[in-house]
């Protein structure tokens, strides 16, 4: 059921994204490669152009952001939750879906941002160079010897980069789901759909810096620790370590916390 | 039993919607949920169907509370246009069949067919009458348990009713039951076996159709003028 | 075009009526086999419950009866035709006397007119 309500979301967003990054494909390769087409066919363009490629760049975000806010909305806010909320899906999986959707997109948007620039500067930069340096890396990678807190250094880098990507998907996790619980607490107060961003900002302000302060705590008591022992890299790694753990922890919560908020109020106080 | 409400209360910021409302609704009935705007049918209707929570009480489809399962029993048609409008009808059926497993996607084409509604078109270039008629044709290719309509012939024009009707009766399958709820009692008073009135959130009057015509000598159109003509 | 009911009165039992006059005036022959419950009530334009329990209280009266697998039909018995054929007769000219009586006409002149009324339907007749 999960799959068919992401699959139906996706369906449902694609069109809205594909113009504007083939847009922005199209207007970076174009202006990235200006002297290779022909510099005078196109010369009475060229100021254009970067103009629609910068928009597109920024539109691109403003895109997201509008069909982040949409998608809850108009779905399960409006007229058409009568249909999603006789689906014979629960509530976590409605929330659930929309939130691994936009973040997919979440994840395209940048990503089509980073080619937009490898693809203009193509011609100054030198990306093979790149990949040779990224080929290098994986074999000193290799070759690497020693241990880190009882296991291989390859090993451990491997858990450090899972973990890292971990931290970066719950981070747009949470961010979406901030979105939605805001959103939800505009749609109850009925006087002003402003509260909605009102609610937005201080809910991010409560959770940030909470956040920030266990994050900090955690890390000042556990170098009280690592001073005691020799090895700079270990002490290093246990440092990182506990950081993102704890950001990991500390995020996992928050999505589930603010997950099961949505759910319930969408439940109990949501009147159609 | 099919549906089982007991004792169920339900309040909307102070104001009472529905008082100890308990009854009990067996299979392979056509009942109808009947009283004025505003009685608490609307209430119940979302009760059964999960869109809200009763403030006391308890609710029971086929044994289960409501819930994933419940919604796979009910097919509902509510009153206001609730699909998405720029969906094509061809992407309608895709999209009931892939969540519904009961729903038939020939007899919802055939039906279409029918009244002329091409695969092609979308919600949006639709009249109102035609859009209820969508929405009532992806309701009755369900084979569901329980199907529940809201005022389904409330914007439509009089022969575009009788087609409802006799769609209704044609293809609803006996081993289920149907709810009608509506204000326009003498249109379907003919199909009902039971009849529940309601009002001010309290059932005022409960009963087979015909014993109540029977009992009263009077349709059930002029009985439930008589008992709500206090209000 | 499905029969017509008038709402004031239960609904099964104006079926029965419906039923009886198809079945005494042959348009469903004697030991004929019904078409099943579903296929009526559609044909009449009523629920499937009520058509069933019209078709109940016929095979309580013996108009019909019902065969587990076959299905249901019309009795074989003439004679309990022909009966309910004389009651639906009687009844009709028992309320015809009782409405015409209190205007004021004698048996005499009732008789009259329904011989008058008789002889122009054979011309009528007789004439096409």
């Amino acid at each position: 059921m999960l799959l068919k309500l992401i699959k139906h979301e996706f369906k449902a967003t694609a069109n809205k994204f594909y113009p504007i990054y083939a847009l922005i494909l199209i207007t970076s390769f174009i202006y990235g490669n200006f002297f290779n087409i022909g510099y005078n066919v196109l010369s009475a363009y060229f100021n254009i152009v970067p103009v629609v490629l910068g928009c597109a760049l920024v539109a691109q975000f403003v895109v997201l952001l509008m069909v982040t806010i949409d998608r809850f909305n108009k779905s399960l806010l409006g007229d058409e939750g009568y249909l999603m909320f006789t689906l014979p899906v629960t509530n976590r999986q409605l929330i659930l879906s929309k939130t691994i959707v936009t973040g997919v997109w979440y994840f395209i948007t940048h990503i089509v941002f980073m080619l937009s620039i490898m693809i203009l500067t193509s011609d100054m930069v030198d990306y093979s160079y790149m990949f040779k340096g990224v080929i290098g890396l994986n074999s000193m990678f290799m070759e690497a010897v020693g241990t880190v807190g009882g296991v291989s250094v390859q090993i451990a880098v491997l858990i450090k980069m899972l973990q890292v990507g971990v931290v970066g998907l719950l981070t747009v996790a949470k961010t979406i789901l901030i979105i939605y619980l805001a959103l939800i607490i505009g749609s109850l107060v009925k006087r002003a759909k402003i509260v909605g961003l009102f609610s937005y900002i201080a809910i991010n302000w409560v959770l940030t810096t909470f956040l920030g302060v266990s994050t900090i705590t955690m890390l000042i008591n556990s170098s009280k620790v690592v001073g005691v022992s020799t090895n700079i890299l270990s002490d290093l790694y246990g440092l990182v370590a506990t950081g993102i753990n704890v950001a990991t922890i500390g995020n996992l919560a928050i999505c589930i916390a603010v997950m099961e908020l949505i759910s319930y109020i969408l439940t109990n106080k949501k009147e159609l | 039993m099919l549906v089982q409400f007991k004792d169920v209360n339900k309040k909307y910021s102070g104001k009472v919607a529905l008082h100890n409302v308990s009854f009990e609704i067996p299979t392979g009935r056509v009942i109808g949920l009947l009283g004025p705007n505003g009685s608490g049918k609307s209430t119940i209707i979302k009760l059964m169907n999960g869109l809200i929570q009763p403030n006391a009480g308890s609710i029971l489809i086929e044994g289960n509370k409501v819930g994933v399962q419940s919604h796979l029993d009910i097919a509902y048609l509510p009153e206001r246009t609730y699909l998405n409008d720029w969906m094509r009808v061809r992407q309608l059926i895709e999209f009931f069949s892939d969540f519904y497993s009961n729903f038939d996607a020939t007899i919802a084409a055939k039906l279409f067919k029918d009244l002329g509604i091409d695969l092609e078109d979308r919600l949006v270039a639709m009249s109102k009458g035609t859009k209820e008629k969508v929405q009532l044709v992806l309701v009755m290719a369900r084979k569901a348990k329980l199907y529940i309509l809201d005022e389904p012939i409330g914007g439509v024009d009089p022969a575009g009713r009788d087609y409802i009707l006799n769609t209704i009766i044609k293809n609803y399958d006996t081993d289920s039951t149907l709810i009608i709820a509506t204000h326009l009692i003498q249109e379907v008073e003919s199909i009902c076996d039971d009849v529940i009135f309601i009002h001010n959130g309290v059932i005022k009057l409960q009963g087979n159709v015909d014993d109540l015509r029977a009992e009263h000598g009077k349709s059930v159109d002029q009985i439930f003028r008589e008992v709500f003509k206090c209000y | 075009m499905t029969w017509q009911f008038d709402n004031d009165k239960p609904i099964y039992i104006q079926l029965i009526n419906i039923l009886k006059l198809k079945i005494i005036s042959g348009e469903i022959g004697v030991g004929e086999k019904l078409s099943s419950v579903r296929e009526l009530a559609q044909m009449a334009g009523v629920n499937p419950n009520t058509m069933q329990r019209a078709l109940a209280e016929l095979e309580r009266e013996g108009l019909v009866h019902s065969n587990r697998t076959a299905g249901r039909f019309v009795t074989e018995d003439k004679n309990l035709i022909v009966d309910v054929r004389n009651v639906y007769a009687r009844t009709y000219i028992s309320q015809l006397v009782q409405n015409l009586i209190p205007l004021g006409f004698s048996k005499k002149e009732l008789m009259e007119f329904i011989q008058q009324e008789l002889l122009e339907g054979e011309n009528n007749v007789s004439a096409v």
